[in-house]
């Protein structure tokens, strides 16, 4: 474990057997005077999906590059897979996909003679390439300069899928991509995760870190700060539930144990609810319920509040 | 660029030092079977430099593709999805140094077989060995241009710098040459220009090779390459 993972979060006991795939020691980043990254120190274990949260700037884009081997660290080492990614940046390369959100493609470019590249440059077999092709939908004889952005974005995660790689590299992955293009990625990033592969993931989207992380932490100006269990912080949290009721209801009416209330405006509620659901759908059977909804904001504002360098609050 | 090419220099990048000893060979290969027997021929109405100096046309070229060859940076946007796979940045110069030497050597056959051909038309009495002997040490000073545009592209962090520098060199050494042929006293000016080593006039109507025209052009050529390679090795992911 490297010091920034103690002294931030924990592993659970059930990941904590598992090897370490990445392994970032105080690393740090220096542009002049601009300080880009400043003594990161974090683990991505095998087949964990780690997730970094962090506003535009915050030095995710430049992490990638140094995990890359295209840029050359100020200080600190970072190792994937036990390559170290600087000397052994190109053994690095070979094992592992990326997408990076700052990439473009040559417009005058084919899909088709992309995948050609990458085929030809990772010796690859085309196991996965007309699966993937097929399933994002990418003209492969179309010009790049003639296709949409999110073609080009859906084109970007071909690659980084197509020689089945141990570990995922995705640098704000979602950016570009229109909603039904972002649920077939969410989709993609899924089965990844239940396949096993190890990802790492930077995003500046709170509800992405929520719903596809193991583990979640905030890079604020190059510092990696609150790094959080999801499952842990979730038990924790509980779900945010809206009710709207047919009518006023008392508070004394509805208190069930493991409900507490979050706001009353009228007839429409907001609580709480940690733990099972059964005796609030028992309480809730006596009432006339116009409409019920779950409201996922929770950990969202949570992450959001740990993106803006203010931590998790009493949460955790 | 087109990616097959691209692959294709790729995968030659692999046999770059038989590349360069083929074009070296070829080279060798005119300039030693053909000289001799070449002698005689003269044409009538042909300017013999036109037809000689056109690989100096191609310095443009080797300025413009030699300055981009180093500096750009994987980051790049462009190059980040190269940058993304398992390929050395050597692997990526050598394979573009590849490319430029396949292409020269294309378009410099391209331009002898086109000019060949036009004098066939033209019926124009034309000794080609003569041609081809003047167009190939000419290749040789284009590849002396570009090794040392290759030194500014390892030197400098933009393109564009590397461009203004190495524009300036060729433009500051071909004056020399120019000022150094044209005043006696002014001699020594001419000696320090590669522009002085190569001369299609005296090749296309009296060819005898000098030899040490083409020492200095090939050492050029050859100290450029290793002066630029070890100015990347040190700088190379400096930023």
């Amino acid at each position: 474990m490297g010091r920034g993972s103690g002294k931030s979060g924990t592993i659970p006991a059930d990941m904590s057997r598992r090897q370490p795939f990445i392994q970032v020691n105080d690393l740090t980043k220096h542009f002049g005077n601009v300080v880009a990254l400043d003594g990161v120190y974090f683990e991505v274990l095998e087949g964990e999906t780690f997730t970094i949260l962090g506003p535009s700037g915050s030095g995710m884009t430049t992490l990638f590059h140094l995990l890359l081997g295209l840029k050359r660290p100020t200080r600190g080492t970072a190792e994937v897979l036990g390559f170290d990614c600087l000397s052994e940046s190109v053994d690095v390369r070979k094992r592992v996909g990326c997408v990076l959100g700052s990439q473009r493609f040559h417009q005058g470019l084919t899909g088709r003679e992309y995948l050609e590249l990458s085929v030809a440059a990772h010796q690859s077999k085309e196991l996965r390439r007309s699966e993937l092709v097929e399933r994002l939908e990418i003209n492969e004889s179309e010009k790049i300069g003639n296709v949409s952005k999110a073609e080009a974005a859906r084109l970007a995660w071909v690659l980084a899928l197509l020689h089945n790689p141990t570990v995922l590299l995705l640098d704000n992955p979602f950016h570009h991509l229109d909603e039904s293009s972002r649920r077939v990625m969410f989709n993609l990033l899924e089965e990844e995760r239940s396949k096993g592969t190890t990802i790492l993931l930077t995003t500046d989207s709170p509800r992405v870190a929520a719903r596809h992380s193991d583990r979640v932490g905030t890079l604020v100006n190059g510092e990696l700060t609150f790094v959080r269990d999801m499952s842990r912080l979730n038990r924790k949290l509980g779900r945010k539930l809206r009710i709207v009721f047919r009518e006023d209801m008392e508070l004394q009416d509805f208190i069930v144990h493991n409900l507490s209330v979050v706001s009353r405006n009228g007839r429409e509620w907001v609580i709480t609810l940690d733990g099972e659901a059964g005796s609030l759908l028992k309480r809730l059977g006596k009432y006339s319920v116009e409409d019920v909804e779950i409201v996922e904001d929770v950990m969202e504002d949570i992450l959001m509040d740990m993106m803006r360098g203010r931590g998790p609050g009493p949460y955790v | 660029m087109n990616v097959p090419l691209f692959l294709l220099h790729l995968k030659m990048s692999r046999l770059a030092l038989s590349s360069w000893a083929l074009a070296l060979l070829i080279f060798g290969a005119l300039s030693v079977f053909w000289t001799p027997g070449i002698t005689e021929q003269e044409t009538t109405f042909l300017p013999y430099p036109t037809l000689g100096s056109l690989p100096i046309y191609l310095v443009l070229y080797a300025l413009i593709f030699g300055s981009g060859c180093l500096t750009r940076r994987p980051t790049d946007d462009l190059l980040l999805i190269l940058g993304t796979l398992p390929l050395r940045r050597r692997q990526i110069a050598l394979g573009k140094s590849v490319f430029f030497v396949l292409a020269l050597l294309g378009l410099a056959f391209v331009g002898w077989a086109s000019t060949a051909l036009a004098t066939e038309i033209v019926e124009v009495d034309l000794n080609l060995a003569h041609l081809a002997v003047s167009v190939s040490m000419g290749v040789l000073l284009v590849f002396a241009v570009y090794s040392y545009t290759l030194v500014a592209s390892a030197w400098c962090s933009t393109q564009r710098s590397a461009l203004a520098l190495s524009i300036t060199v060729t433009f500051v050494s071909y004056l020399a040459n120019v000022i150094g042929s044209s005043y006696q006293d002014m001699s020594w000016l001419a000696d320090i220009s590669i522009f002085h080593y190569y001369d299609p006039g005296r090749l296309m109507q009296n060819v005898t090779v000098d030899w040490l025209d083409m020492g200095v052009l090939a050492g050029t050529v050859l100290g450029g390459h290793m002066t630029a390679l070890l100015i990347f090795a040190r700088r190379d992911l400096s930023v």
